[in-house]
């Protein structure tokens, strides 16, 4: 695990079956093909990570404190919104790696991870919904 | 039910190898064992067997582990169509209304209950009985009754909650589901909203492997019954006499058979729609023993999550689905 004493914190780290088979098996079942809720949790981690290391929290209280000051002159900016840059490779029998959002595994794994997941990012019209509850009740009528 | 008031929706599977429940954020399951209850004699174990044990007509029953244990004795029924006529299917319905208590799930308001497709027929008596039964048992609860792909199939179109998903809305997605089941497997065909009855069918589940693993074994001299089979086909061994038997080769050979016969009727009834679906959707507990001789058949078949718990999941948001369909109004 790195970082640096820039602005942006950036996190590199490794999670491989042995150490976390958990956390291995819950990414490799996520939607490759919408990322943003994988890089969140992934975010989440890497902050949670680094956290923990005392050199780092140093860093981000001198990062934190900076922006405090940039916001107290500014009066413009929200705190504590110190960005973190996190990239991550998962370790799998296939090296699968995920330091970008351009992920893409194989085609057939993307249909599976999508079908067993949901994306919350995506909406539709309520026309489209209220075709689909008819529809669906219509279908339903059977039983 | 018209009210808007949060309505508790349990989705009750009972298979002849385990039963599936699930309710929203909670999914249990218990094998389909139940037997009469004996007297037992030890304070403490008697506490802990009154966890498993409900009454069916003033009559006691064990069921799930403690039927297992105490009974010492394997599933209490055969593999037929009619034993949702049983009294151990009964019992095993109530064992999960108990099982719902102690997780603090009081009387549903509405239970999904699934049956396989064959059983769905027009012609069939099946729902009816299986609606009556369920009403006698549980008076205060409305009773549905799906065919069990037709849960599967709600895990694609609907979300944990019940709402349609935006990017699978039903009207633009056509999917196949194969439910791999113990004692059938099922397939059923939706296009576009549109039930495909020519795609739609049973075959035997994968209790074929069990009972041809039974058949290998007994030549050599080994008696197992069904449930010692079907335990056997997912440890890859067996316990007899005291010794752990090898017998990978026995297994591989069945589910070999087994497959084959699903598969089969898979490429039969789908084949003709197969390159126009979004995907084929493989569900139930014996779905890893064929999925990869479907993926080598048609490349967009995918395997549930949790196979064996889609089905009941799924009848659960079909639940969810009906609740809130009668509350837009």
């Amino acid at each position: 695990m790195q970082d640096d004493s820039d602005e942006n914190i950036k996190i590199s780290f490794q999670i491989t079956s042995r150490q976390d088979p958990k956390l291995l098996k819950w990414l490799q079942n996520h939607p490759y093909k919408s990322t943003s809720t994988a890089i969140r949790i992934l975010l989440n981690i890497g902050f949670a990570a680094i956290t923990a290391i005392p050199e780092a929290q140093e860093k981000i209280k001198i990062v934190k404190k900076q922006k405090q000051d940039s916001n107290e002159s500014s009066k413009s900016q929200k705190k504590n919104d110190t960005p973190i840059n996190v990239t991550g490779t998962i370790k799998t029998e296939q090296n699968i790696d995920v330091s970008s959002k351009e992920i893409k595994p194989p085609e057939e794994h993307q249909i599976e991870k999508s079908i067993n997941n949901e994306d919350d990012s995506k909406s539709c019209s309520d026309s489209e919904m209220d075709a689909a509850f008819a529809t669906f009740n219509t279908l339903n009528g059977r039983f | 039910m018209n009210s808007k008031q949060k309505q508790t929706v349990v989705a009750i599977d009972i298979g002849h190898s385990t039963v599936k429940v699930s309710t929203s954020g909670k999914k249990l399951i218990f094998p389909s064992v139940a037997t009469s209850a004996l007297r037992i004699s030890d304070q403490n174990e008697a506490i802990v067997a009154d966890r498993e044990k409900v009454f069916l007509n003033s009559k006691p029953w064990f069921f799930g582990e403690k039927a297992l244990l105490q009974g010492g004795m394997s599933w209490a029924t055969g593999l037929s169509d009619d034993w949702i006529d049983s009294q151990e299917h009964a019992v095993l319905f109530l064992g999960a209304l108990k099982k719902l208590e102690q997780v603090e799930i009081g009387t549903p308001n509405l239970i999904i209950a699934g049956l396989p497709v064959q059983a769905m027929k027009p012609e069939m008596t099946h729902v009816d009985r299986l609606k009556r039964s369920f009403s006698e048992l549980c008076p205060n609860s409305e009773i549905k009754v799906v065919p069990q792909p037709y849960g599967a199939f709600s895990n694609i179109t609907l979300d944990v909650n019940g709402l349609p998903q935006p990017d699978r809305l039903i009207h633009h997605i056509s999917w196949a589901v194969i439910d791999v089941g113990f004692y059938t497997t099922d397939f059923i065909l939706i296009n576009k909203g549109h039930w495909i009855e020519m795609a739609s069918a049973s075959c035997p589940g994968i209790s074929m492997a069990a009972e041809h693993l039974m058949q290998r074994l007994s030549n050599k001299s080994i008696k197992i019954d069904m449930a010692d089979a079907d335990a056997a086909l997912r440890q890859q061994s067996i316990s007899y006499f005291g010794k752990q038997i090898d017998i990978k080769e026995d297994i591989t050979e069945s589910i070999s058979i087994a497959s084959s016969k699903i598969i089969d009727t898979a490429d039969r009834y789908f084949s003709p729609h197969a390159s126009k679906l979004n995907g084929i959707y493989v569900s139930g507990g014996g779905a890893a023993s064929v999925i990869e001789g479907l993926k080598s058949k048609w490349p967009h078949v995918v395997i549930a999550e949790d196979p064996r718990m889609a089905v009941v999941e799924g009848m659960r948001r079909f639940g969810e689905f009906s609740v809130l369909s009668r509350q837009r109004g």
